[in-house]
């Protein structure tokens, strides 16, 4: 099997070079959405005042810790929002879970919501072709999950054309009606605006990007995973890697995502002091990084097979130091495979030991679900339901919507958290992620085994906030990226890699990036700076 | 002396014979091996292996229970069951009907008709094959996977060259004899192209077993998706560029679950292949010597 893992974004950057589609531009190529995006009123942000972390949050992105699920979870909604069946279309990142009929935590769901929710999973991949063929067909459910990244094209003319305008029940204190979704963050809503208007409630994610982590265990011999300058960095790799023993998996691109941040590359686009943008692939930073991953290359440091699926197992084991993973909670994908262990994260470092490295931030959303268009009373019964599903973390619907009912699907340990049973855990996990891909409250740190380690995250979070660098082009939309941006960036990756592994040699990053311009690149760069928000800062470099 | 091809060969060429053979012998049954050992093995055994399994040193059945116990498994293996069983006969019955009437030079108006089925060498678009499948109101029924896939334009060629060079005199003879064309078809077509309708139906067969596509599009009901998909989505689950780009983090499936679907994916179809085989050769080989 291919290695897609491999393939990975380098960054939040590149979820937008790539296929963004969710923003607030037009397209870069009709005037006048950028602007009607600026003039629109964002829905008024009033955050849950039911429940106090154990570890607060904050404006920045930084995620509220729970050491424990709270206590008496109250409602966030006085009644249940529907009286009609809603259907809808999204996808499960889990295995399918038991359909409607044979699935009590289904059908305790829809009891509570007052109808039934009929859910049309799609998996992945192959989402935008299902999506496609329903679009196609005019037979729409009420709900569409659209996702960011995974190149639907013409989304503003689309939108238009097909789905509900929701601005007028959701900005300003309009939304105050559905208070869980006026406790979603503004810079969440904005990755819901298109064409200056909104067109459903976002779904939140963390918003936090790829992060190394390494096996303490295996780290311990050279003094730990945490260094001080790229050179440290590389002698600790050498003296890991021997026999069957590597010190980094063979990720190229993701390993380069981590090491461009310690040589100070931006965050997809460097905006500079005139507002003009320059690509990542274009700064000097990036390819000082590719040129250091060739040197630890040469050094053999990489586990040698490009291929490998999946590198937990081996870095739980000590066969692999350190990999690239989705963000600072991964640490729990190793808890699961090995529960005395727990992970260090990198702190990203400056490559000499004096600049200042940056940590790029993640887009922050799993983008939106608009409405097929319909009348006002159906309107508000959907953001009812989109208010129901949307409930704060530690609220008595989040506990059904995640968790079922208490001695069915979920129990509650000694500590009062809940824990899913048997029977939970065969019907909660696909239903539950087809549920929060499509409607989701903001983002939380919580390890209800491991309270230990949601104080441990949010440390390292506060570290990666001093140096976070947020992709200037976040929730901006350029056509041509969609169009050929996944394509532009699979075939310098290709020379990347190739230059990594020496099988070419510096020189080819030029005719790449060459190709990379001419190919689309810079017209992607004049429809983002076309759109690119007065709001967005200048790149300190 | 002996010509060269009735010495008996060296010890040494048979040696390196033996490796050589035995050195692809072990390429195809290794992976196997290791699928099916991962399969069975424990979590400690892939902690310790560092992801695949060669041989499991505490082998457990406990992939194949989780597997078994949401009851989604053995309701897509008797989907998928029903698909291949049902689909390869409907396919067999449609594509020889329509190789017999288009090898026969009396049929009125052959060469528009097979103008029409050159088109369906070319596949075409998925909202097209959508809009169609809608239209004939076969959404969310089995027979979605069924019928739009039930005449093969490369195994209907396979067919009908096959029937043309059954001779003419035999059909004739049987017509003498007052024999319709049904049959003619049954009798005599059949019985001699065993060989060629045992391949095309393992190609149906192994078509509709292996397809996922068009449920992942025509499906809503997940009670109704074949094991394919359900394979599909344990192996690349956690894997996906797109789930990685979200920030969302699928609770990745342990290794030796992952395994334990491709085993029972795997199983089933593969057994068809030993009783086939005979045909296989013999249909594969046809035309190379005639004698």
């Amino acid at each position: 099997m291919i290695n897609r893992r491999r393939f990975l974004q380098v960054s939040g950057a590149a979820v937008v070079a790539g296929s963004t589609l969710a923003g607030c531009g037009d397209g870069g190529t009709a005037g006048g959405g950028a602007k009607a995006s600026g003039d629109l009123k964002l829905p008024t942000y009033k955050p849950f005042a039911g429940l106090q972390p154990d570890l607060p949050g904050a404006e920045s992105g930084l995620e509220p810790g729970f050491l424990r699920f709270p206590a008496n979870a109250t409602a966030s909604v006085k009644a249940p929002p529907l009286k009609n069946a809603v259907t809808a279309l999204t996808e499960t990142f889990a295995t399918p879970p038991p359909p409607m009929g044979s699935n009590p935590m289904w059908q305790a769901l829809n009891q509570a919501l007052g109808a039934e929710l009929k859910l049309t999973i799609g998996t992945d991949p192959g989402y935008p072709e299902k999506f496609a063929t329903l679009l196609a067909s005019d037979s729409l459910p009420d709900l569409m999950w659209l996702p960011p990244n995974q190149g639907i094209p013409n989304i503003g003319p689309m939108l238009e054309a097909k789905f509900q305008d929701l601005t007028k029940y959701l900005s300003g204190d309009a939304v105050l009606e559905y208070p869980n979704l006026a406790a979603l963050k503004p810079a969440s809503w904005r990755t819901a605006v298109v064409n200056g208007k909104i067109w459903g409630a976002p779904i939140p994610s963390t918003p936090f990007g790829q992060v190394m982590m390494g096996n303490p265990r295996t780290w311990e011999k050279v003094g730990g995973l945490q260094s001080a300058n790229a050179e440290e960095f590389f002698a600790k790799c050498k003296e890991l890697s021997n026999g069957t023993n590597y010190a980094l998996e063979p990720a190229i691109i993701n390993m380069l995502h981590m090491f461009g941040e310690w040589f100070g590359a931006p965050n997809g686009w460097r905006v500079n002091a005139d507002r003009s943008l320059t690509h990542l692939y274009e700064t000097e930073n990036y390819r000082a990084a590719v040129e250091y991953a060739a040197k630890l290359w040469a050094a053999k440091v990489f586990y040698p097979d490009l291929n490998l699926a999946d590198a937990t197992p081996k870095t739980v084991n000590g066969q692999i130091a350190a990999q690239v993973v989705v963000g600072p909670r991964a640490t729990a994908d190793f808890r699961a495979l090995d529960p005395t262990l727990f992970v260090d994260t990198l702190i990203p470092f400056g490559h000499d030991g004096k600049a200042k490295p940056v940590y790029d931030m993640g887009y922050g959303t799993v983008g939106f679900t608009p409405f097929k268009q319909t009348d006002e009373g159906r309107i508000r019964e959907l953001l009812a339901l989109m208010d129901y599903l949307s409930a704060p973390f530690g609220t008595k619907e989040y506990l059904q919507k995640n968790f079922g009912v208490e001695g069915q699907q979920y129990q509650l340990d000694a500590q009062k958290n809940p824990v899913l049973t048997k029977a939970g855990t065969q019907q909660a996990p696909g239903l539950v992620s087809a549920l929060t891909i499509m409607t989701s409250p903001e983002s939380v740190i919580f390890n209800p085994a491991f309270p230990d380690d949601t104080r441990k995250i949010h440390a390292t979070e506060q570290k990666l906030l001093e140096f976070a660098m947020r992709n200037p082009t976040a929730g901006t939309y350029s056509d041509t990226s969609s169009k050929v941006g996944p394509k532009l960036t699979a075939a310098f990756r290709d020379t990347i890699v190739d230059i990594v592994t020496g099988r070419q040699k510096i020189g080819a990053y030029d005719e790449a990036l060459k190709r990379w311009k001419s190919g689309g690149g810079d017209k992607m760069r004049g429809e983002f700076a076309a759109v690119l928000p007065a709001g967005v800062p200048v790149t300190g470099s | 002396m002996r010509p060269i091809w009735k010495e008996s060969p060296s010890p040494a060429y048979q040696a390196i014979k033996a490796v050589v053979l035995g050195g692809f012998a072990l390429a195809i049954v290794v992976p196997i091996l290791v699928v099916v050992s991962t399969s069975l093995a424990s979590d400690q055994d892939i902690i310790d292996a560092g992801g695949y399994v060669l041989w499991p040193s505490h082998p457990t059945v406990k992939a194949y229970q989780t597997l078994f116990s949401g009851g989604l498994m053995g309701r897509a293996i008797m989907v998928s069951v029903f698909v291949t069983l049902v689909g390869t006969a409907i396919a067999l019955a449609v594509t020889i009907a329509l190789a017999y009437a288009t090898s026969r030079p009396v049929l009125f108006g052959r060469p528009v008709l097979l103008m029409v089925l050159f088109t369906l060498l070319f596949a075409p678009g998925i909202i097209p094959m959508f809009l169609v499948v809608k239209q004939f109101g076969l959404l969310d029924s089995l027979w979605s996977l069924i019928l739009p896939g039930a005449l093969g334009a490369f195994n209907f060629v396979v067919l009908r060259t096959f029937f043309m060079n059954v001779p003419g005199e035999l059909l004739e003879s049987a017509r003498i004899d007052g024999a319709s064309d049904f049959m003619i078809l049954r009798k005599i077509i059949m019985p001699l192209s065993k060989a060629v309708i045992a391949v095309v139906g393992l190609f149906y067969a192994v078509g509709f077993w292996n397809a996922f596509f068009n449920a992942l599009l025509y499906l809503n009901d997940t009670s109704k998706w074949p094991v394919q998909v359900i394979l599909r989505t344990y192996v690349l689950q956690g894997k996906s560029l797109s789930a990685d780009q979200l920030g969302v983090e699928p609770l990745p499936q342990p290794q030796s679950l992952q395994m334990a679907v491709v085993v029972v994916a795997l199983v089933p179809i593969a057994m068809v292949y030993p009783f086939l085989q005979r045909h296989f050769t013999k249909g594969v080989i046809t035309g190379a010597v005639k004698g």
